[in-house]
C-alpha cells in the first residue's frame, strides 16, 4: 500500500507539467529567439541562424564584461573562502565572548537588501577614493558571497568526527599536520560547494554591482542591464543564451559535486 | 568544549594553552571581522549620515543636519504609493510562490529517481541563472509582439494591436513569481525530508483519504518550510531590483527601483540614503517579528526538539 | 618496577571529580580493563594516559619516564577509539599507513609493514577501500591494525567493541585477545561490559566515581569482591543481612539462618549487623524443608544454560540459577528449600559512599 500511496496523482501530474513549462518558458524564449536569422526580435520560424551568436564576437564590450564577471566571480569567492576557513573553525569549535555577535555579522547582508548595499558601497567607495575600481568590486561581492561560504563550511566542520584529529595526533601527527592531512580533506566538499554557490551568485550579481560597477570595470548582468535600458535586440538573446549554456554546465558540475538541493538550502 | 580542544591539539603548558584559548578564535575570525566591520559597517553608517544631509540641485549634497528627507518619504503620497505598490506586489507574490511552490515540492517529493532528481534540477536550476537573463526571458514573452500576444491573437482573444503585460502590475508579479518560486519549493523542500513518510501510511490505514492526508498530516509537518520560505520570498521581492525595473520600468516604480532613480538619475544621494534606510528598517522589522512569531506559534509543536 | 604506573592520578573538571587519585601498575605484555558505570571516569583515564586531557594531579610514569607532560604526538602509544575513528577520506591501507609516515618511514618498509599488520587482523583482501565501505567488525580491525603497526608499546582501547552486534562481538573479544597474546603489546581497555572485562583481561580495574574500587584478576573480583559495589556490578549476587556472633570457638562468626561462615581471620571487631553475598549459583534448591531456609517461587527464567529463579523468602528475595540438564526442575509458586555452603558466603564492608539495599540484585 505504502508504494502506490505514494504515487503522484493525475491531477498532481498535470500541475507539475503546467509547473515545469512555466519554469522553463523564458528560457526557452530566449534560446529560440537567440537563432533568429532576421535583424530585430523575432522567433526562427524560417530556419536557424548563428549570425547573432557571431555579433557577440564583435562586440569587444560583452566579452570584456564576461571575463571581468569571471574574474570577479573567482577572487570573490576565493577570498571568501579563505575567510570563511578560520572563521568557522572558530565559530564551530570554540564558546568566546563576542562568538553570537560575529556569526550575526557575518550573515547580516543575508537580510539587507541588495539595493542598500548598493548605494551604501557606491558613497563609501568614492569617499575613500577607489570607486569603480576593480578592487572595490571584490571588497563588496566577498561582503554579499561570505554568508554563503560560511554557511557550508560551518556545516562542513560542525559535521566532522573530531576523534579522527585525536588519532592522527595519537599516531604522532603534530597539531599543523593533523590539521592539513585529516582535518582539512574533511571540510573540503563543503569548501567547494561554498566557493561555488559564492561564485554563481557573485557571477550573477546585478542590483548592488549596478552602483559599484564604473564603464571600464563593468560585469556581464551590469552591461546587459544597460544596454536593456536602451534597446533589446537577439542579441540579448544570444548572449543570454551562452549564459544559459555555461550555467548549466557549472550545474551539473556543483550537483554532482554537493547535491544540489544540498547548496540551495544554504541560499535563502 | 573549549577545554578538549585546547587539550588535544595545543601545547602541553596549562598556562600556554588558557592563554591561546583565550587568544586563538578572536584570530581565527579576526580578518573576517575585521573586513565587515570595515566594509560593511562603515558603508552602512556613512549612508545613515547621508540621509540626514541636505540636498539641493545647484549646490549638491551639504553637511547640514535635517529631517526632511525622512519627512518626504513618510508623509509625501508618493512615496506612499510607492511602498504600498512595493509591498502589495510582495504580498500577491509570496501568496502564489506557495500555493504553486508548495505543491511541487510535494510532487517532486513523491517522484521517484531518476525523475526526481532530474525535475529537482529543473526546479532549482534557474535560481543559479542570471535574474537579468530570466527576465529577459519574461520580456520576450509578455512584450507587445511576445508569444503570450501572438498566441492570444491567434484565439482571436487579442485585436491587432496585440497585449502587452510591459509595464503593468501583472507583468511583474508573473515575473517575479517565476524568479522566486524556486525559494519555495527548496524551502518546503528541506523540511519534507524531514517528515517521516509512513505518518501518511499512518492516516490511510485510520481511513483518511488521500487528500486528507495531505491537508492534515503532511502539511502541518512541513509547514514551517511554507513559513520559512514565505519570509524569503517576501522580504527579497520587497527589495528586488532587476525584475520591476525591466518590467515594471518608470511607470510601474517600487522602492528598489525609487532608490535607483535618486541615485543615478535625480543625484538626490540624502533622499535616496533615506529611502533605503527606510526599506533597511522595514525588511529587518518584517523579518524578526514575523521570526518570532513563527517561533513562539510553533515553539511546541514543530521546535527543534 | 613495573611498565606503567598512575601515581594517584587526578582530574577535575570544575566541581566534579571525574578521576580521584587513581593508582594503578601495570605489567609489560598485560591486558589491564577499567570496568564501571557511565561516567565513572575510565574515558578520562583513558585520556589522559593518552594524553588527550591535562592531568589535575598526579603522574603517568612509563619505563621510568615521567610521561605526565608529554603531547600526545609524542607519546606514541596506539589508541583505538569508541568510534574508530578512521579517516574517511584515507583507503584502509593509507589509514593504516599514516602512524607510519608520521615516523618517516620509507616506502618499501611501510608497504611491508602495513601488509604484515593487516593480516594480523585478516583483512588483507581490503587494501583499497573506503572506511565506509566496510562493515562495523571490519572498521573496527582496521581502526585495531592502524594502532598496532605503529608496534606501540602501550595499546589503549576505549570499548573498542561496544558498536558491535553481540555475536560479532564475541568473535572479536577472541581474536582481540588472540592478537593481543601473539604481539605481546601492553593493553589498556575501558569497557562497562563486565562479561568482557572478565573473560579477556589479566586484571581488572573495577570504577566508581573516579576511584578505583578493586584491582584484581577476574577470578578473584568475582569471588572475593572489595565490596558491595564490586560484589553487585562484576556478576549478579545475594546480598543477605546477617549478626556478627561469637562462633562454637568463641571466635566472631557471622550467622545466617544457621548457616555460620568464621570470621577468625577477618579483623571483624565487634557485634552487629553486616552484609554477606551469595552468588547465584552457588544456592541449591531442594524440596521443601530440605534446605536452611523455605520460600516461594516467584519468577522463573530460561536463559539457554541455565533457569533463573526469585525466591520468596524470610531472609530476603534470593536469586538462584541451575544449569539447564532437561526441563524446569520447579514451578512459579512452589515451596521450595534453599541451601548453601559456608564457602560460599562472602563478608562484605559497606563504603559509605554507595548505597544499596540489602537483598538488593544487581
Ligand atoms: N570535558 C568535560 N567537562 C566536564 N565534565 C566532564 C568532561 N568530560 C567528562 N566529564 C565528567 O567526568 C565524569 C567521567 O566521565 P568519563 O567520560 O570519564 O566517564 P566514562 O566512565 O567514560 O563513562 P561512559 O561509560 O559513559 O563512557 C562524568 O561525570 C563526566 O560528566
Ligand atoms: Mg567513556
Amino acid at each position: 500500500m505504502s508504494v502506490d500511496s505514494r504515487r503522484n496523482g493525475r491531477l498532481a501530474l498535470a500541475f507539475h507539467t503546467l509547473f515545469v513549462i512555466f519554469l522553463m518558458a523564458p528560457l526557452v524564449v530566449v534560446i529560440l529567439v537567440a537563432f533568429t536569422p532576421k535583424g530585430y526580435l523575432s522567433y526562427p520560424t524560417a530556419g536557424f541562424s548563428l549570425r547573432w551568436f557571431r555579433e557577440i564576437l564583435e562586440r569587444p564590450d560583452f566579452i570584456d564584461a564576461f571575463y571581468h564577471s569571471l574574474n570577479l566571480g573567482i577572487v570573490a569567492a576565493t577570498l571568501a573562502t579563505l575567510l570563511s576557513i578560520p572563521a568557522a573553525l572558530a565559530l564551530a569549535r570554540f564558546r568566546f565572548a563576542g562568538r553570537e555577535f560575529l556569526n550575526g555579522l557575518f550573515l547580516s547582508p543575508l537580510m539587507i537588501p541588495h539595493i542598500v548595499l548598493g548605494v551604501a558601497f557606491l558613497r563609501f567607495f568614492s569617499e575613500i577614493g577607489i570607486g569603480g575600481t576593480f578592487a572595490s568590486l571584490v571588497f563588496a561581492h566577498v561582503i554579499i558571497v561570505m554568508p554563503y561560504t560560511l554557511r557550508l563550511v560551518l556545516a562542513a566542520v560542525m559535521g566532522l568526527d573530531r576523534e579522527t584529529e585525536r588519532a592522527a595526533v595519537s599516531l604522532g601527527a603534530n597539531p599543523l599536520t593533523s590539521f592539513r592531512r585529516i582535518t582539512l580533506p574533511q571540510m573540503l566538499p563543503g569548501v567547494a560547494g561554498g566557493w561555488m554557490l559564492a561564485f554563481i551568485t557573485s557571477f550573477d550579481e546585478l542590483t548592488m554591482t549596478v552602483f559599484v560597477a564604473s564603464p571600464s570595470n563593468t560585469t556581464l548582468p551590469v552591461k546587459m542591464y544597460n544596454y536593456i535600458e536602451q534597446t533589446i535586440d537577439p542579441l540579448l538573446a544570444s548572449v543570454s543564451t551562452v549564459i544559459i549554456v555555461l550555467t548549466v554546465a557549472f550545474m551539473l558540475v556543483l550537483d554532482r559535486f554537493y547535491g544540489l538541493d544540498r547548496v540551495l538550502s544554504g541560499k535563502g | 568544549m573549549t577545554e578538549t580542544v585546547m587539550e588535544t591539539t595545543l601545547p602541553r603548558s596549562p598556562n600556554r594553552a588558557r592563554r591561546l584559548e583565550r587568544w586563538l578564535p578572536l584570530w581565527l575570525t579576526g580578518p573576517a571581522a575585521v573586513f565587515f566591520l570595515v566594509l560593511l559597517g562603515m558603508p552602512l553608517l556613512m549612508t545613515l549620515a547621508l540621509s540626514f544631509y541636505t540636498f539641493d540641485y545647484t549646490a549638491g549634497i551639504e553637511k547640514t543636519l535635517t529631517f526632511t528627507n525622512y519627512a518626504e518619504v513618510l508623509f509625501d503620497g508618493y512615496f506612499h504609493e510607492i511602498f504600498l505598490r512595493t509591498y502589495a506586489i510582495s504580498l500577491v507574490t509570496t501568496v502564489l510562490c506557495v500555493l504553486l511552490g508548495a505543491p511541487e515540492a510535494y510532487i517532486l517529493y513523491r517522484m521517484r529517481n531518476p525523475w526526481r532528481s532530474i525535475f529537482l534540477l529543473v526546479t532549482l536550476g534557474p535560481l543559479l541563472i542570471s535574474v537579468v537573463v530570466r527576465t529577459l526571458g519574461w520580456v520576450l514573452l509578455i512584450g507587445g509582439n511576445g508569444l503570450l500576444s501572438q498566441l492570444l491573437q491567434g484565439l482571436g482573444l487579442a485585436g491587432s494591436r496585440g497585449v502587452s503585460l510591459m509595464y503593468t502590475h501583472t507583468g511583474v508579479v508573473i515575473a517575479m513569481v517565476h524568479v522566486l518560486v524556486p525559494f519555495m519549493v527548496i524551502s518546503v523542500w528541506a523540511s519534507l525530508r524531514k517528515v517521516d513518510l509512513s505518518t501518511g501510511d499512518a492516516a490511510l490505514s485510520l481511513g483518511a483519504k488521500p487528500f486528507t492526508v495531505m491537508r492534515r498530516v503532511i502539511f502541518p509537518q512541513v509547514l514551517p518550510g511554507v513559513l520559512s520560505g514565505s519570509l524569503i520570498v517576501f522580504a527579497l521581492t520587497a527589495s528586488y531590483f532587476a525584475t520591476p525595473s525591466i518590467i515594471g520600468g518608470r511607470r510601474l516604480k517600487v522602492v528598489a527601483t525609487s532608490v535607483y532613480d535618486e541615485y543615478l538619475s535625480t543625484m538626490n544621494w540624502p533622499l535616496g540614503a533615506s529611502i533605503s534606510i527606510v526599506l533597511l528598517l522595514l525588511n529587518v522589522i518584517i523579518v524578526m517579528s514575523y521570526s518570532r512569531w513563527v517561533e513562539r506559534r510553533f515553539r511546541r509543536t514543530l521546535g527543534e526538539g | 618496577m613495573s611498565f606503567l604506573t598512575l601515581d594517584s592520578l587526578t582530574k577535575r573538571y570544575g566541581d566534579t571529580t571525574a578521576v580521584d587519585a587513581l593508582d594503578l601498575s601495570i605489567e609489560r605484555g598485560e591486558f589491564v580493563s577499567l570496568l564501571g558505570p557511565s561516567g565513572c571516569g575510565k574515558t578520562t583515564t583513558l585520556q589522559m594516559i593518552a594524553g588527550f586531557a591535562l592531568p589535575s594531579a598526579g603522574r603517568i610514569v612509563m619505563d621510568g619516564r615521567d610521561m605526565t607532560d608529554l603531547a600526545p604526538n609524542a607519546r606514541g602509544f596506539g589508541i583505538v577509539f569508541q568510534s574508530y575513528a578512521l579517516f574517511p577520506h584515507m583507503t584502509v591501507t593509507e589509514n593504516v599507513g599514516f602512524g607510519l609516515e608520521m615516523r618517516k618511514i620509507a616506502a618499501p618498509e611501510r608497504r611491508r609493514r602495513i601488509r604484515q599488520a593487516l593480516a594480523l587482523v585478516r583483512l588483507d583482501h581490503l587494501n583499497d577501500r573506503y572506511p565506509r565501505e566496510l562493515s562495523g567488525g571490519q572498521r573496527q580491525r582496521v581502526a585495531l591494525a592502524r594502532a598496532l603497526v605503529i608496534e606501540p608499546p602501550l595499546l589503549l582501547l576505549d570499548e573498542p567493541l561496544s558498536n558491535l552486534d553481540a555475536k560479532l562481538r564475541e568473535e572479536m573479544q577472541l581474536e582481540l585477545r588472540n592478537i593481543q597474546r601473539n604481539v605481546g603489546t601492553t593493553t589498556l581497555m575501558v569497557t562497562h561490559d563486565q562479561g568482557e572485562a572478565l573473560s579477556m583481561s589479566d586484571r581488572v580495574v573495577v570504577m566508581d566515581q573516579g576511584r578505583a574500587m578493586q584491582i584484581a584478576e577476574p577470578f578473584r573480583a568475582y569471588e572475593e569482591p572489595a565490596d558491595i559495589f564490586v560484589s553487585t556490578f562484576v556478576g549478579k549476587t545475594n546480598l543477605l543481612e546477617g549478626q556478627v556472633a561469637a562462633g562454637d570457638n568463641g571466635q566472631p562468626c557471622v550467622d545466617l539462618v544457621g548457616q555460620r561462615l568464621d570470621l577468625s581471620g577477618a579483623g571483624v571487631v565487634g557485634a552487629g549487623p553486616v552484609r554477606v553475598s551469595i552468588r547465584p549459583e552457588r544456592l541449591e534448591m531442594t524440596a521443601c524443608r530440605q534446605g536452611l531456609v523455605d520460600g516461594k517461587v516467584q519468577t522463573r527464567q530460561f536463559v539457554g544454560d541455565h533457569w533463573l529463579y526469585q525466591i520468596d523468602t524470610p531472609v530476603g528475595l534470593l536469586l538462584a540459577t541451575c544449569p539447564n540438564c532437561g526441563p524446569a526442575g520447579f514451578d512459579v509458586g512452589d515451596e521450595v528449600g534453599v541451601r548453601w555452603t559456608p564457602d560460599s558466603m562472602r563478608l562484605l564492608q559497606d563504603r559509605p559512599r554507595t548505597t544499596l539495599s540489602v537483598g538488593g540484585v544487581s
